[in-house]
């Protein structure tokens, strides 16, 4: 009867390690996947809006510079447009969207927020003019949460490249999560943490001011 | 007893701990899975709509429908429905697109303001040039960011060390300048525009059509058939002074412009159609000029209001020419203007 118990509770404990385990890399892939693609679609619908874009290297370091049309939308009242107009049109009837509109910046760097610092925090900087963001022009509420705390907290880099004939860029976002916690890994064996690389390349409009 | 029941016991709390962690982690995933499907639903509805909407302004570029419309457009297996209207009191030349989608059974929305897809008139242009335009005279067209739009069919080559375009320049090759200052953006290897071609007899037979003599020192025009009045020169012309109302003369022939041109009002609006060429012996004129060569004296030309579209020209000083948008404004103003392209 001892024997029974014995094994019935070795059994049990198994099942529960295996379980909770397979929990844990599936927790793993889904927040790894689920942080790099919620970076990548707010990136994509910046790329996609953009007069133009541009890599501005700052201290060594490739930051995505975005030009958005003139006339915008906020519809969502995050105090980032989401849509926007024409300013007219040419002879032949292609749209003229002007290049004096805001520069959204994105790119890596430490809490404080300014690009010339190291980190792998992933900022989004928005201004009126062409200088150097700042830790003052970061969007807060797209990179933290709450004190201080990240709002993704797996995304490990940040690379982005420009093909200016093709009108494109082409970023990667790269993430990882150990499968016993929500955080990147860092010396860890293989099979305890996932990674997902997220890399999309977007078009940007037509670039006729 | 007890101890036989100790080890259910365990096993019960066991199976019970693991099927709320499974049951919550489904519970996520599922709204993960939800949500990855929605934003997936939300990129396939808007690049399904904004498909359906360039197909949309193509066709009505080609005449396949008039506005007001409302059609609908397949997209990757999406039916797309569509609301066209025209959007020119807003933004000139622009069509408003509204449109609907339904996928997995919700409806996304969409709404546009994109460009007429236009066939260009050499009268949109401030400067329209249907061959190569190498030139050493200073070039300005437009004023005030406005009205300056210059074209060629060839490769733009501007030498003088001033020159301004108020507009978009475009080349149907490539464009170099010594010096430019451009509020548009320049565009080369573009599609070439056709210049149209004339028939006098169009003009000599047209209704209403006054046949005038060799020369021609300003004219009050009537209201004519179209609102503009229509002469015809069967020959050469000299041309100067002022001109009232709306009028277009065509010119079997060349024409001189002799002396200075004005417009008594604002409201007033010259056309000028010559089979041959146009010499510009006084360089200050207004109107629309349309011919075969262009000819200036070293002091060049200086069209205030109107707009110059040559199949080649020879200039001898700078050219300045501050289109006329009323065609651009209104293409209906085309054919009662009798401007080739339009009329007949």
């Amino acid at each position: 009867m001892l024997t029974l118990t014995a094994m019935v509770l070795g059994v049990m404990a198994t099942l529960y390690g295996f379980a909770m385990s397979r929990l844990g890399h599936a927790t793993a892939t889904f927040v790894t996947t689920s942080d790099a693609v919620w970076a990548a679609d707010v990136i994509e619908a910046t790329v996609r809006d953009s007069y133009s874009c541009s890599i501005v290297s700052i201290s060594g370091r490739s930051c995505l510079k975005c030009i958005l049309p003139v006339t915008e939308t906020d519809r969502d009242g995050d105090g980032f447009a989401d849509r926007y107009n024409a300013l007219g049109v040419t002879r032949r009837g292609w749209e003229k969207w002007g290049n004096t509109g805001k520069r959204i910046w994105f790119y890596q760097g430490s809490g404080a927020g300014a690009p010339s610092t190291a980190g792998t925090i992933l900022f989004r900087a928005k201004r009126t003019d062409d200088a150097t963001p700042t830790g003052s022009d970061i969007d807060n509420e797209f990179t933290y949460a709450r004190d201080a705390k990240l709002r993704r907290p797996l995304i490990s880099t940040f690379t982005a490249s420009v093909n200016s004939s093709s009108r494109t860029v082409t970023f990667t976002i790269s993430t990882s999560s150990l499968t016993r916690d929500e955080r990147i890994h860092s010396a860890e064996s293989t099979n305890n943490y996932y990674t997902h690389s997220e890399t999309r390349t977007v078009a940007w409009r037509n670039g006729i001011k | 007893m007890k101890r036989r029941g100790s080890a259910m016991i365990f096993a019960i709390v066991m199976v019970v701990a693991i099927t709320a962690s499974i049951m919550v982690t489904l519970t996520v995933t599922t709204n993960a899975l939800r949500h990855v499907r929605r934003q997936e639903d939300i990129t396939r509805a808007r690049y399904a709509l904004e498909g359906a909407m360039v197909q949309a302004v193509a066709e009505h570029g080609k005449g396949t429908y008039s506005l007001p419309a409302n059609r609908n457009y397949v997209v990757n297996g999406f039916t797309n429905a569509l609301t066209i209207t025209d959007n020119s009191s807003s933004i000139m030349r622009t069509l408003s697109l509204t449109g609907t989608v339904p996928i997995r059974g919700t409806t996304y929305t969409e709404t546009r303001v994109m460009g007429q897809r236009l066939v260009a008139s050499p009268f949109y242009y401030a400067l329209f040039v249907n061959t190569a335009f190498p030139t050493s005279h200073a070039i300005t067209t437009g004023a005030s960011g406005a009205n300056g739009d210059l074209y060629a069919k060839g490769a733009v080559n501007l030498l003088a060390i001033t020159n301004t375009v108020n507009g978009e320049l475009e080349s149907t090759s490539t464009v170099t300048t010594e010096q430019l200052t451009i509020t548009g953006s320049v565009f080369e290897n573009t599609p070439s525009i056709p210049m149209p071609t004339v028939d006098p007899l169009n003009y000599s037979t047209a209704s209403g059509v006054t046949t005038i003599g060799t020369s021609l020192n300003g004219y009050t025009f009537t209201t004519g058939v179209t609102g503009t009045q229509l002469l015809y020169a069967p020959s050469d012309l000299s041309l100067r002074g002022t001109f009232r109302n709306k009028g277009t003369i065509f010119v079997n022939g060349n024409v001189t412009v002799t002396s200075a041109m004005s417009y008594f009002n604002t409201s007033s609006r010259l056309t000028v159609i010559a089979t041959g060429s146009i010499t510009f012996d006084s360089p200050n004129v207004v109107g629309y000029f349309f011919g075969n060569f262009c000819y200036t004296g070293t002091s060049g030309v200086n069209v205030s209001r109107g707009g110059l579209a040559f199949n080649n020209y020879f200039l001898s000083g700078p050219v300045t020419v501050i289109n006329d948008p009323a065609v651009w404004n209104d293409p209906s103003e085309g054919p009662k203007m009798y401007l080739p392209g339009f009329y007949p």
